[in-house]
């Protein structure tokens, strides 16, 4: 009984594993590569004094979309809802979440003007990933921890998750989002996403 | 004006001093003239002062946004705050983004529904319509549809599309003690469409098309979901395609068909390609190659 209650777990922690469908194993090499990469682009944009902040945001984003792995990222915090979902509700659903997780941190990493982006160390992830452990010194405080789940997917290298301060981002999304389904069905969430892209931000005079 | 006036008074004295008592006069009219004169100063720099705090604080809150538009949300911050407590509502809208978005502070839904609810007090429709989603997501905040829907109410009254258009999916759908209400849906739908919001005319398209809160008008449906395509909103782009292939709400147009469902797939809405196939079989070759040159050239009509 134990063992088969454990056994489900296992089996359940296996098939929410986002990595399982990768391949290839990663070198944490070419991961610190990748991210050292696209961190230098990311600075370019955001210290650009050319361009808006709205701008600066746009190109975040679509540096965000191109360089994370969304759409596992999307299922694996769905959870075993996803495989519950009509197929019209998987691409709605993706879609949004897309445009969530993007908007949300591009807006974030709209005021990081260039304090110091260091990466530490580099290892190797589980059988298949490579985690990039970085430095982000901040104006006051100690400097933020960041370490960065790479994958090797059929597009190459993408983020497959943030750990901060030893929190999985991808984890705390999962658990925010399984309680609005449990409480209000995937429709909910879907709604909940649609409506949170739609406030407002900050305005000028 | 005032002090020239008691300045002209007590010169006019000076020339009548004559006697003890002119002269006490006078000595009493130039105490007052000085008097009046220490008063109106201070009056003056009183009403400077006044005069002055609403252009102080204008230029504060623009300091505040430069800042912003830098990426330094601290200096925003700094800016922001004291202009939010004397009850700024536009300050305290701002803030309240901050920290529901974690610009330059830690994220605080709760922090940030306080800025906003001070704000919405005081009229600010953004704040109105962010208090109204909070509400309906339930972030930072207990979930509460009857206080959605009456911030979104007042925001969409104050003239804002988006919360017109929130208002009126929520009556289009119904949600929790929301009943489904189309008369209303209809209303605050069609409000937000005629401010030229491609998905609210999109939406409007659709209930001409099913009679939802109206009676069904092939015609106007056309005319709603042709509004949305032409600002490049691929859903009516698919929908204004299928009208002019059988010709419901608009004459027959293949041509045009072909137009929009090419348009619609080329975005990958789902059907559209099986449809542009369908319109592309009923035209030869040389209008196939016209409307080609149709799509190179079409480029999306931004209403506002």
């Amino acid at each position: 009984m134990k063992v088969g209650r454990y056994l489900v777990a296992l089996a359940f922690l296996w098939m929410a594993n986002p990595t399982v469908a990768a391949a290839t194993a990663t070198s944490p090499e070419e991961a610190s590569k990748f991210l050292d990469t696209l961190a230098s682009y990311a600075l370019n944009v955001l210290r650009s004094d050319q361009l808006s902040l709205e701008e600066r945001e746009a190109k975040v984003r679509s540096l965000l979309a191109e360089n994370f792995d969304l759409p596992k990222i999307g299922r694996f915090v769905l959870g075993k809802s996803w495989r519950e979902a009509s197929e019209e509700q998987q691409k709605e659903y993706q879609r949004l979440f897309g445009d969530f997780v993007t908007q949300t941190y591009a807006k974030r990493l709209g005021g990081y003007t260039g304090e110091a982006f260091k990466i530490v160390k580099a290892d190797a992830y589980g059988k298949n990933d490579a985690l990039v452990l970085t430095e982000i010194a901040r104006p006051s405080g100690p400097p933020l921890k960041a370490g960065w789940r790479v994958t090797n997917g059929n597009g190459g290298l993408k983020i497959l998750d943030v750990v901060v301060e030893g929190v999985s981002m991808a984890a705390t999304q999962r658990s925010e989002f399984q309680a609005v389904v449990k409480n209000h069905g995937l429709d909910g969430l879907i709604e909940m996403l649609r409506l949170r892209v739609d406030k407002f931000s900050a305005r000028g005079a | 004006m005032r002090n020239q006036t008691i300045y002209r008074k007590s010169t006019g004295k000076n020339g009548l001093c004559r006697g003890n008592v002119s002269c006490v006069a006078r000595g009493a009219s130039l105490g007052l003239a000085w008097f009046a004169g220490v008063f109106l100063a201070v009056s003056v720099l009183v009403a400077s002062l006044v005069t002055a705090a609403p252009a102080l604080a204008a230029a504060t809150f623009e300091a505040g946004w430069q800042a912003y538009q830098r990426g330094d949300f601290g200096g925003a911050l700094a800016s922001w705050t004291p202009l939010a407590e004397q009850g700024d509502a536009r300050a305290q809208f701002n803030i309240g983004v901050m920290y529901d978005e974690g610009r330059g502070v830690a994220q605080d839904r709760g922090k940030a529904m306080d800025w906003w609810e001070k704000a919405a007090e005081s009229g600010n429709p953004h704040a109105k319509h962010n208090l109204g989603l909070a509400y309906l997501t339930g972030d930072g905040v207990q979930q509460n549809y009857d206080l959605a829907v009456s911030w979104l109410g007042e925001a969409a009254g104050q003239g804002l599309i988006r919360s017109q258009y929130s208002l009126g999916k929520i009556y289009g759908a119904g949600l929790g003690n929301i009943s489904q209400d189309d008369e209303l849906s209809f209303i605050w739908i069609s409000m937000a469409a005629k401010s030229g919001f491609d998905k609210a005319q999109y939406n409007l398209g659709k209930m001409y098309r099913d009679g939802l809160g109206v009676s069904k008008d092939p015609a106007a449906s056309a005319k709603w979901f042709l509004a949305a395509a032409e600002q490049g909103y691929p859903k009516a782009q698919r929908n204004i395609g299928v009208r002019y292939l059988r010709g419901e709400g608009v004459p027959r147009d293949e041509k045009a068909a072909l137009m929009w469902l090419t348009l619609a797939a080329n975005k990958g809405v789902s059907g559209a390609a099986k449809q542009r196939d369908a319109a592309a079989a009923k035209l030869s070759k040389a209008d196939r190659a016209a409307v080609a040159a149709m799509v190179e050239a079409w480029r999306p009509r931004r209403a506002n």
